[in-house]
């Protein structure tokens, strides 16, 4: 009796469960092996690339918050401070809507760089900061960041002084919520005034933030050069020059990292070729047999192909769930300080991190590529053999 | 090309050498000549190494010639391409292996029905089909166990009922009885005996001179030295 | 003829398989829960207004992957420091920090100072 030929779906579906019975029911210990050291070999991977997507977001906002352009003297083509009647040069300029003159600068605290920035008139939204802290409201009152208030006990009332002026005396009045972003953590925010007092930089200004009115950006970058050939020279950076790098910045270095990442990768190959030819020896009988009794190379290799992808896609999420875990739960303990400039194994702010499909997409087909190169070309050479030879 | 209509299967001359290593090379087959027609039985004798599992092979497409032809139902295969070849395998031949061949972890009602799966046979399907044949076998109460925890001749049964679970017109035997005890034997040919009995076009190798007699075959062909000999 | 009565698929490959399938199925499903869920908590609206309040009361700070100005400015906000003057350290062999090797947004120009004249001599 000949059988009819029965609709192709059907014999999809068979092939499709005939893989997932393999591993499942009659190898489940490799296959679990197999999953979890794929997934320990992708999960830095995933962890890396949303801690990088994290500081992207932030990184984005702090662009389209900060001004439309920063304007910094020049000293030997590095940035130097201005002096803050340099505000005359472009209050002319009708398409300007404020300007503001920013100092920014690092100091030490005992042993760590902290960033300073002082602001005219050091007004900050209440809603920033953590219960118990107010906005500055007399001089020599900062705003500091809630690691530099958890580290040193940097309370609101407390009061204390730096290295680089021991003579200037600072009293805390608020701490900035962690939710601010990262770069608040190691910050302390004061007035224009103190923070010239505390540089020893009266009358002195590290950059002017230019903010245009609607749509007049081009106009006052228009302006702006053309006053930058008078002298003094100056420094300009516009949000657009920044933006256009800013997005190309990261793209470059996370595909620097993934290139990394995959020579790295390549150093796992040989552990999955092992665990992949586990039984290869019985694997080609089986393949052998299998051509026998009639399985065409096509059907043998589409088995393996949803082998694989099986353990793909279980090895993904196992390891996407285990960076969400690490992260959410964890803080990136001990992963976070190779991506984040901050010593130590638990940051003490919340990592940035954001866990988007495509570096999820990546992971799987990684693992993919790796479980393929582990067995798709020896499961096709056995299969496009002749019966008689894989069954010797 | 030409045609034998007449011959179920048929081997023209053939010879097999294996080429062991550049020095080495073994001559299985030697100008072999077989003709089984439709319906028939025979029986391939020979000692050990005489060239009659390779023979088998030949005549089932498990293997290519190194020279000479095959036919199979008249037409010439020797050039067909192996997914031609494995067609007509699974449409057409079953194959029972000396050593079983079964493949393990796998419920003998698995092992039976594995190759109705690139078929599209759904489970149920399978499973009904499998369990009848393998009741059929007297292994009714072995259908969810695997080959592992079955006994030689339990196993040879498990292996003719893969062979025989797509009905085909030619049953390939290589040595059915020689790993598994007397009684076993005897089932076994009881089985095969009944396969002929239907039309199935029969080809066993062996090596057991008492076989012969029970199974009654229709011809039997001495394989010596790769050569036939005769009777 | 019949098969066993009461034949059962439990525990065959196939079902085997249909499980698996199912569970990469789940973990599919659970993977995009999760990322749906990073989105929500990553874009939820006390969060991005917070960063955003933030960057407005301080004009926009913060670029790099460095929470602390160590160092130098370049890999906390290129905006400040865009130039990479670690080479000029007296430290011997310096500190391989450059916009190449550290900062996630790497070498952001400035607008640029057209004040080059060529003034060409003869005929």
């Amino acid at each position: 009796m000949t059988m009819r030929p029965l609709p192709s779906n059907l014999k999809h579906i068979n092939l499709i469960l005939a893989a997932g019975g393999n591993l499942a029911g009659r190898y489940p210990l490799r296959t679990l092996v197999l999953i979890f050291s794929l997934a320990a070999i992708l999960f830095p991977f995933l962890t890396a690339l949303s801690i990088s997507e994290g500081i992207k977001l932030q990184s984005k906002i702090s662009v389209d918050e900060g001004a439309d352009f920063y304007v910094s003297g020049d000293s030997a083509g590095s940035a130097a401070p201005l002096p803050l009647s340099s505000v005359d040069r472009f209050r002319g300029i009708d398409e300007i809507d404020r300007i503001v003159p920013r100092i920014v600068g690092r100091a030490y605290l005992q042993e760590r760089t902290v960033a300073i920035v002082g602001m005219p008139g050091g007004a900050v939204p209440e809603s920033i900061l953590i219960d118990g802290g107010r906005p500055i409201q007399n001089k020599g009152e900062v705003i500091v960041g809630s690691t530099l208030s958890r580290r040193y006990g940097l309370h609101p009332g407390v009061k204390f002084y730096m290295p680089i002026n021991r003579w200037k005396r600072f009293t805390v009045a608020g701490v900035f919520s962690s939710r601010c972003s990262i770069w608040s953590s190691s910050l302390i925010y004061m007035s224009l005034d103190d923070a010239g007092e505390l540089f020893r930089m009266k009358g002195m200004a590290t950059d002017l933030l230019i903010y245009a009115k609607p749509r007049q950006s081009p106009v006052v970058s228009v302006y702006l050069q053309n006053e930058n050939q008078k002298d003094p020279p100056f420094r300009i950076q516009s949000r657009d020059l920044v933006n256009s790098f800013f997005q190309k910045g990261f793209e470059s270095r996370a595909g620097v990292f993934t290139v990394f990442y995959l020579a790295a990768f390549a150093l796992a190959i040989p552990l999955i070729f092992i665990l992949t030819g586990l039984g290869w020896t019985e694997r080609r009988r089986e393949i052998g047999t299998l051509k026998a009794v009639g399985w065409q190379t096509l059907d043998v290799m589409q088995v393996a192909f949803w082998e694989n992808v099986y353990v793909s896609v279980l090895s993904a999420c196992l390891a996407l769930a285990a960076a969400y875990v690490w992260i959410h739960a964890l803080n990136g303990f001990m992963i976070a300080q190779f991506f984040v400039a901050e010593p130590g194994l638990m940051p003490d702010f919340p990592v940035p991190a954001r866990f988007v499909p495509v570096p999820a997409f990546l992971a799987f087909l990684l693992a993919l590529a790796l479980t393929m190169t582990g067995s798709l070309y020896n499961t096709w050479r056995m299969a496009a053999t002749l019966p008689a030879e894989t069954l010797r | 090309m030409g045609r034998d209509d007449f011959a179920m299967v048929k081997a023209e001359n053939v010879s097999k050498t294996y080429r062991l290593s550049k020095q080495n090379r073994v001559e299985a087959l030697r100008h072999v000549t077989i003709s089984v027609a439709k319906g028939q039985s025979v029986i391939i004798r020979g000692a050990s190494g005489s060239g009659k599992s390779t023979l088998l092979r030949l005549l089932g497409f498990l293997d290519r010639p190194s020279a000479g032809r095959i036919f199979h139902d008249g037409e010439d295969v020797t050039g067909f391409s192996e997914e031609e070849l494995c067609r007509i395998r699974s449409e057409r031949i079953g194959f029972v292996f000396q050593d079983f061949r079964l493949l393990p972890r796998m419920a003998a009602w698995e092992n039976a029905s594995v190759s109705l799966v690139p078929l599209g046979v759904r489970e149920k399907d399978r499973l009904r089909r499998a369990s009848a044949l393998l009741d059929q076998l007297g292994l009714h109460d072995r259908i969810y166990h695997r080959p592992e925890e079955m006994s030689g001749g339990e196993q040879q049964r498990l292996a003719m009922a893969r062979a025989l679970i797509r009905s085909p017109e030619l049953l390939l035997a290589d040595e059915p009885t020689s790993n598994i005890d007397a009684d076993s034997a005897r089932k076994a040919l009881e089985i095969l005996a009944g396969l002929r009995s239907r039309g199935c076009t029969i080809v066993m190798a062996t090596h057991d001179v008492d076989l012969f007699h029970p199974f009654e075959a229709d011809a039997v062909y001495c394989l010596a030295n790769g050569m036939i000999e005769p009777v | 003829m019949g098969g066993k009565k009461g034949a059962s698929l439990r525990g065959s490959l196939a079902s085997s398989g249909f499980k698996l399938t199912i569970a990469a199925a789940a973990a599919a499903c659970v993977a995009v829960v999760l990322m749906a869920l990073d989105s929500s908590k990553n874009g939820s609206f006390s969060d991005m207004s917070a960063m955003g309040l933030f960057q407005r009361t301080v004009g926009g700070l913060g670029m790099g992957s460095a929470a602390t100005p160590a160092w130098n400015l370049l890999h906390y906000d290129p905006r400040l420091q865009s130039v990479d003057d670690s080479n000029m350290w007296p430290v011997a062999g310096g500190y391989p920090y450059s916009p190449s090797a550290v900062s996630t947004a790497a070498g952001i120009r400035e607008l640029a100072r057209e004040d080059l004249e060529i003034i060409r001599v003869g005929p």
